[in-house]
């Protein structure tokens, strides 16, 4: 797991990634517009052409600062500020998750594309004790929070696409993928 | 789900004051701190049962306060930035809500399969409510009845099975089993096998439910076998009675004849005659056991137990099985139970001698005021009964017909064997008292 380890010699705030070297050539037409209304952007906002974010998180701020630059992300690729949100939710779900099982982790969001459109991808990881049983861990009920569709489940229903792999005392990795509509 | 909710006014209060203080940070510096805020206060106002609808309201009351609080209302921007706001306090509410969405997508799925499973079984399925008003049936049930769903809801049970007084009350009280006569629409009768237990709400009874089972052709072909068993046995004992006595008296007649002739015959002649008279002794014995076997007179004359002894003593003398005959019957039973009852232990005992290796074997009968139970048992080698007995073909069919005959007189039939642990045939046969 490179990102894992990345995180894990990475204490100083977020590292960023810029374009060029994820998405292609710099002249291929961006479908992502300049950031939306959220001016008054908080101090050191991503600098241009930025893809991709890796955000430690062991601590009530480092889940605001995923959520903060995971939004900026989805900004910038075009999302609607209702789709921020649900982004900013599925950060938020995945970081508490992180908090709360492993003490801490790494939150990765970057924007991506296929053929069709583009989106943003979120990977969760941590090297916590892991999930023992994953379904169970998917199923409405089960989650310590007894609400349906809080917690995992809720996250894989927000989501368009959703991966979990877990093994016991091997860690926990969520990926989450979020298309433009 | 009936959550009891536990909303205090001042607990309301506190995540109102709650909602001000975020939304008025949030308002201040556009930092993604309060909409974290704001998140963990919808989940809040989620777990504490609070309606969306109530949320929109106090978002809609506070803004509105705070455009008052300025002179020139909100700018744009600001109102802008409170819609932010009140979408991620109810991005938990979207959550939950497509979690129900789920659930209940799900919940319907299993309710068809469920619904597929009722139509399309084989045996009725019903349900009753507590004074037997049938509340569903199924396809096999309008079909047997003649009844469609609709007429059937309005009829009670007892309007399908008139004969059965008190099979609800029965039910309720916990019977499990019982035979019934269905009459259909077109004045047909069924027998029915019905199962049924209470249906529980809650702890409470609120009714019934009922799998029944059409046993008609197979009680009809228990009968046919009864009747072709107790024919066959007829036949076998007119064979057995033309072997003893008509083959008998006129081998009495043919001795005579060879004692005649042979007085008149010089030595040489008579020690020949001699010969032939052994030969006929021996065709003597084997007509005798032949009628026996056929039919043993005995159980006809003495009964059920002497006959096994009798029985026991032939197959212990062939064979060098010990065989032991105990209990009672408590004197002489109906000839069509004597009859099936001797069929087994000759087969169990044919059994004992054939397959078992055995050395000892015992016979036993137990009599209850109107039950007769009875044991075969030995201790030879033993052999797998399933493996015999899920087997197609001729093996096992000594086993199968034991079954038969005991099922034909409304009895159990059991047989436990293992390899190297012996056989023991057991039977428990209900006698009118």
């Amino acid at each position: 797991m490179p990102n894992r380890r990345r995180a894990e010699t990475d204490r100083n705030g977020p590292r960023l990634r810029l374009a060029s070297s994820r998405l292609g050539s710099p002249a291929a037409p961006r479908r992502w517009l300049p950031d939306p209304p959220m001016s008054g952007a908080p101090p050191g906002s991503l600098p241009p052409g930025t893809v991709e974010v890796h955000l430690r998180v062991d601590s009530e701020q480092g889940l605001i600062e995923a959520r903060r630059r995971s939004r900026e992300l989805a900004a910038r690729a075009g999302f609607t500020a209702r789709d921020q949100a649900i982004v900013a939710a599925i950060v938020s779900e995945l970081g508490r998750n992180i908090l709360l099982y492993a003490r801490r982790g790494e939150i990765a969001t970057r924007l991506v594309e296929d053929s069709r459109r583009v989106g943003i991808s979120i990977v969760a990881s941590d090297l916590g004790p892991g999930i023992r049983n994953v379904p169970r861990a998917l199923t409405d009920g089960f989650s310590t929070v007894g609400r349906p569709g809080i917690g995992l489940p809720g996250v894989r229903r927000l989501a368009d696409e959703f991966e979990l792999a877990s093994g016991q005392s091997a860690g926990t990795q969520v990926t989450v993928r979020k298309w433009l509509r | 789900m009936a959550k009891v909710t536990r909303r205090s006014a001042g607990e309301a209060a506190s995540l109102l004051g709650r909602y001000e203080e975020l939304l008025r940070a949030f308002l201040n510096d556009g930092d993604e701190t309060a909409l974290q805020g704001a998140h963990d206060l919808g989940r809040e106002l989620l777990d504490r049962d609070h309606g969306l609808l109530d949320v929109i309201a106090v978002h809609q009351k506070l803004v509105a306060t705070l455009s008052a609080e300025e002179a020139a209302g909100l700018a744009p921007n600001r109102l802008d930035w409170a819609d932010r706001f009140l979408l991620e306090v109810l991005t938990p509410f979207e959550m939950t809500h497509r979690g129900f969405r789920a659930a209940n997508a799900s919940l319907q799925q299993s309710e068809e399969r469920y619904r597929e499973l009722f139509e399309n079984a084989h045996d009725i399925v019903f349900t009753t409510d507590l004074e037997g008003r049938i509340t569903s049936i199924n396809r096999a049930g309008e079909r047997l009845s003649g009844y469609s769903r609709s007429e059937v809801q309005t009829l009670s049970i007892s309007a399908l099975v008139p004969t059965e007084d008190g099979l609800v009350e029965a039910a309720l009280a916990g019977e499990r089993r019982r035979e019934a006569e269905l009459i259909a629409r077109n004045g047909r009768h069924y027998l029915l096998e019905i199962s049924t237990r209470p249906i529980l709400e809650g702890g409470r009874c609120v009714g019934m439910q009922g799998i029944a089972r059409d046993i008609t052709d197979r009680r009809h072909a228990e009968t046919v076998l009864r009747h072709l068993n107790s024919h066959l046995e007829d036949k076998a004992k007119r064979i057995a009675h033309a072997l003893h006595d008509e083959a008998g008296q006129l081998l009495a007649t043919v001795y005579l004849r060879v004692a005649e002739i042979a007085g008149e015959l010089p030595p040489l002649g008579r020690r020949r005659m001699e010969e032939l008279r052994t030969l006929l002794d021996q065709v003597d014995d084997q007509l005798r056991r032949l009628a026996y076997e056929l039919r043993p007179t005995i159980l006809d004359d003495l009964g059920l137990l002497p006959a096994c002894q009798f029985l026991a003593e032939g197959v212990s003398r062939r064979s060098r099985v010990r065989i032991v005959v105990k209990g009672s019957t408590g004197g002489r039973l109906p000839a069509d139970i004597e009859t099936a009852l001797y069929r087994v232990a000759q087969e169990a005992l044919a059994n004992v001698s054939k397959h078992g290796r055995a050395r000892t074997a015992v016979v036993e009968f137990e009599r209850s005021s109107n039950r007769l139970r009875g044991t075969i048992r030995d201790d030879g080698i033993g052999f797998d009964v399933d493996g015999i007995l899920s087997r197609v073909g001729p093996q096992g069919l000594g086993l199968r017909g034991m079954r038969e005959r005991i099922v034909g007189l409304g009895g159990q039939f059991a047989v436990r064997s293992a390899a190297g642990r012996g056989t023991s045939v057991e039977f428990d046969v209900p006698l009118e008292s």
